[in-house]
């Protein structure tokens, strides 16, 4: 049996102090997310009558949900319908973003031609331009392309590579030898064989890992959706949330948090099932990236 | 007709001459083996052949066939990697039948292919396992199955031993032997490990700095090198070389003297007659050695002693220079020891000092 | 033929190339040129046909007439502060959750919740938080007595500036937490005890070992957090909708060229965000090159 060396008082009072600081910051953390879901099942006499750390008194109080889903009156947009533009803007940009990306990423890696270095530079470079500085002349490329005020603005901005999308799949190629390239070509396979049928699989660890990061992402993102598609029958989830919380907006708190709720929901449950993945697509996209 | 023929093939990269005029021939069922160090261009003659390089000088021939403008796929060539380049997605029956697939081979056709390679190399039972599931010699008889499926004019090997532990890669070479001898397919094999050269070939060639230094089969290379380069890189431990003068005898033979050394060497030894006085290295084998019953060549002073279990690698020195004989277990040599000993005459090679090549 | 591999070879790369590339062109490279290039006129945001080449007029009146709109930039300031106390904490919770203790897994998931959280919903959440009637002010009246309440977001006040930052924090230091713990993980553990035999204490194993390894990592998380704070749009907009006083730089930057259709001076202020961004970035370039670059994988 072994023994567990005692603790010298010195060992644990850091130690100690460690934990505290730990527990002090989770409740910092957690209290606005307790505040936000017990305010969401009070009933709206109850939600101005009590204070908002209290428990509601029946925790199976589901009328603001009910309220939030299928609303008397909506601003343009049911939760539903805004749940359904995020999807399909979701789908469709993540498939183009994969697409583009990886097949961006084989030519860049596995052929030397002219301009390799440069087009590697300029979606480094791009780093430093967020969307947020070029609103004005986006705007006017958007409207040329006749895609102001519609969702397909966004699945055109998201689809566009970004730099560390495009390095986690160069990353990963560096990883799949060229033997394989040349072994297929000997059996007579083209390139885009080889591509589709072999690279593309293999890279299906690379593109998890971009679609999760991407995902987070683009379901978050409120920038461009409020800048580019103010359209409310175009709405995502954040714009329908951003709608609903506007001054000329009927919706009562209580209702305004349920959908909060209904909203980030998908998300954390996604996150509490794929932490890891997040966690090493964050450590390998913006440190080793 | 020979069945491979490269005609003055050359490739530079850039300012790099990576082949420098290779002319070869093999015959149909020969198991060719590229050796030489590394940086030598035995891999790119190996893909030149392929046509996985391009824009190379000179003319290449597979089965008759003029293929120097060929893309590989219409060379009928096939070949196991390094890595062995299986499709780690693909269970062995896909991997197999990959190449069929792209060629729209009927799908019955492909299955019968499939199930015939992989009764020839005891694949059966894990047709349907990923390459992730298999030990590193099923990976190996995956990539040589593929290869069979293909039923190429030309079997291909690019170091296919060189990712297996020490056994397994004993035991791999022995079933390439058994496998050549079957189907008398004609291979080219390429590595750096002479013994693998050695063991598997009918034809070396040696190759160093991008041009062909011999060609030959295994025995003729190791008893005949045809230069310095030839014999100290085949053969382990190193052959011996002893720096001396050479001069003309009677009868075509020569007397060579240098290291406390004066040899009468038997015309045999040479290729043409010794005519006048030249410098020399002699090359004398470590086995050619033994313990002299009567007046020694030279008398080694031990330095340590390599017991193989078989025999005894004595390593001493004579005159300051490094010098190894091969003696039986039973010589009880200890260091320190000075070890008379005398060489078979006949083995020797001599090599003119200057350019190292054999005389 | 051998042509015919020449061939493929250039339209694969052509055709893997065309459209990720026409996208880098269209939507990134296009607009920032058109950005320099309106900056320089007096361009309304829609009739092309009516807009002036005014020279640096806008640039002046940046630093003039509209200097107002380019004084904002000193609210960075605020959340500059906020990244700094981030920063710090998420190096002090990485390194205590690199120790492995009992719970390590349940803090960092806790720590980290809110920055998977969409964009405005974490806005909304930390704007009921702060009411009036908020969370926080019931807490407060636990001590303070129950006629306490304070105005956390009054945009007519600076100090909603604070609050706002302390909602950035919350928000992003799950983030820095989880690159900064990468960086620790990377760091091996036969080094911490081989020092723990020669008899070094924790805070000796910090700056000896971890902080020299994770050095260039805080360097560029620092080198974001000092971008991030010239670029706070979300956070006010969403919480104080960027009234009064916690209206930011590219708040003012996207009323001016939306609204007030003024889109010359708001791609002019665009430009002086850049150039400063930029200055950053190769700042922190010049420093990190005369180090070693291994930690950083060369992003910078």
């Amino acid at each position: 049996m072994s023994r567990r060396r005692p603790l010298t008082p010195g060992k644990f009072l850091s130690l100690a102090f460690q934990y505290v600081t730990l527990v002090v910051m989770s409740v910092i953390v957690l209290l606005p997310l307790w505040s936000l879901i017990i305010s969401s099942l009070k009933a709206p006499r109850e939600y101005l009558d009590t204070n908002r750390i209290v428990p509601p008194r029946n925790w199976f109080n589901m009328s603001n949900y009910v309220e939030a889903i299928w609303p008397e009156q909506n601003n343009g947009i049911t939760i539903g319908g805004a749940f359904l533009n995020t999807g399909i803007i979701l789908a469709c940009s993540l498939v183009l973003l994969i697409l583009f990306g990886s097949m961006a990423a084989f030519a860049i890696n596995r052929f030397k031609f002219p301009g390799r270095t440069l087009i590697l530079l300029a979606y480094g470079a791009l780093i430093a331009v967020p969307g947020i500085l070029t609103p004005v002349s986006t705007f006017q490329v958007l409207k040329f392309l006749g895609l102001t005020n519609s969702k397909w603005a966004l699945v055109v901005l998201y689809s566009g590579v970004d730099i560390v999308s495009i390095l986690i799949f160069i990353q990963f190629l560096r990883g799949i030898s060229t033997e394989i390239d040349d072994s297929a070509r000997i059996e007579g396979a083209n390139y885009f064989q080889i591509f589709f049928r072999l690279i593309l699989p293999m890279l299906a660890p690379a593109i998890a890992t971009v679609v999760i990061l991407r995902t987070v992402g683009i379901y978050n993102d409120f920038v461009l959706p409020f800048l580019y598609v103010p359209q409310p029958q175009e709405a995502t989830v954040s714009m329908m949330l951003w709608n609903m919380a506007g001054y000329q907006s009927g919706t009562t708190q209580a209702v305004l948090l349920a959908a909060i709720v209904l909203v980030i929901l998908p998300t954390v449950i996604g996150f509490f099932l794929l932490q890891k993945y997040i966690y090493a697509g964050i450590t390998n996209g913006s440190v080793k990236g | 007709m020979s069945f491979l023929k490269l005609e003055n093939v050359s490739k530079s990269f850039g300012n790099f001459k990576a082949l420098d005029n290779i002319n070869l021939e093999a015959e149909a069922g020969a198991f060719v083996v590229l050796l030489g160090p590394s940086g030598c261009g035995k891999s790119t003659l190996l893909r030149l052949i392929t046509g996985l390089t391009e824009d190379h000088e000179g003319e290449i021939h597979i089965a008759g066939r003029r293929v120097t403008d060929l893309d590989p796929k219409d060379r009928k060539v096939a070949m196991v990697f390094q890595s062995y380049a299986l499709y780690p997605h693909l269970s062995v029956a896909k991997n197999i039948s990959f190449g069929m697939e792209i060629k729209r081979v009927p799908r019955a056709e492909r299955d019968r292919k499939v199930t015939e390679a992989a009764r020839a190399l005891q694949l059966d039972t894990m047709l349907h396992r990923l390459p992730s599931q298999l030990s590193g010699g099923q990976r190996q008889r995956v990539a040589i199955a593929r290869c069979l499926v293909r039923e190429p004019d030309l079997f291909l090997f690019d170091e296919p031993l060189s990712n297996l532990d020490a056994k397994l890669r004993h035991e791999t070479r022995v079933e390439l032997k058994q496998l050549h001898q079957r189907l008398k397919a004609t291979t080219i094999y390429v590595t750096h490990d002479q013994h693998e050269a050695m063991t598997l070939a009918t034809q070396v060639v040696l190759m160093k700095d991008g041009e062909i230094v011999q060609v030959g089969t295994p025995l003729e290379l190791y008893n005949r090198p045809a230069n310095r380069f030839a014999a100290t890189f085949i053969g382990f431990p190193q052959i011996n070389l002893t720096p001396g003068r050479l001069t003309p005898e009677a009868n075509g033979g020569a007397r060579f003297a240098g290291a406390g050394m004066d040899l009468l060497l038997p015309a045999t030894a040479f290729g043409a007659p010794v005519t006048a006085p030249v410098e020399v290295e002699l090359g004398l084998r470590p086995e050619s050695g033994s313990l002299a019953s009567g007046t020694p060549h030279q008398s080694i002073t031990v330095d340590y002693v390599e017991p193989t279990g078989a025999d005894l690698y004595v390593n001493g020195k004579v005159e300051g220079r490094d010098t190894v004989v091969r003696l039986d277990r039973s010589s009880g040599v200890a260091p320190g020891d000075k070890v008379p000993v005398q060489w078979r005459l006949s083995d020797a090679s001599i090599f003119d000092l200057k350019s190292g090549v054999r005389l | 033929m051998t042509f015919d591999a020449k061939f493929q070879r250039r339209l694969t790369i052509f055709v893997f190339l065309l459209l990720p590339v026409t996208m880098l062109i269209v939507l990134n490279i296009y607009p920032l040129l058109q950005l320099f290039w309106i900056s320089f006129t007096d361009f309304n945001s829609i009739n092309w046909a009516r807009a002036k080449f005014v020279g640096w007029r806008n640039y002046v009146d940046l630093f003039t007439f509209d200097r107002d709109l380019t004084l904002t930039m000193v609210r960075s300031l605020y959340y500059l502060a906020g990244s700094l106390v981030q920063l710090v904490l998420a190096t002090w919770f990485a390194v205590i959750l690199n120790q492995r203790l009992p719970g390590s897994r349940v803090f960092r998931t806790i720590l980290f919740i809110p920055f998977v959280l969409n964009a405005v919903a974490a806005g909304l959440i930390f704007r009921n938080f702060l009411e009036l009637n908020g969370a926080l002010n019931n807490i407060a009246q636990l001590f303070m007595g129950p006629d306490f309440k304070f105005a956390w977001l009054d945009s007519g006040q600076g100090y909603s500036n604070f609050s706002l930052a302390a909602a950035s924090v919350w928000r992003y230091l799950g983030f820095n937490l989880v690159v900064t713990f990468g960086a620790l993980q990377a760091i091996p553990q036969d080094q911490y005890d081989a020092a723990r035999l020669e008899g070094a204490n924790n805070w000796q194993m910090f700056w000896r070992i971890t902080f020299p390894t994770i050095k260039l990592v805080l360097l560029l998380q620092f080198m974001l957090s000092v971008v991030g704070s010239l670029e706070v749009f979300e956070v006010p907009l969403l919480i104080t909708r960027g009234a009064g006083e916690t209206a930011t730089f590219a708040i003012k930057m996207v009323e001016t060229g939306f609204q007030n259709r003024r889109a010359g001076t708001a791609a002019a202020m665009a430009v002086l965000m850049l150039v400063i961004v930029v200055i950053v970035f190769i700042t922190t370039r010049l420093i990190t090159r005369s180090r070693n670059r291994e930690n950083t994988g060369g992003l910078i």
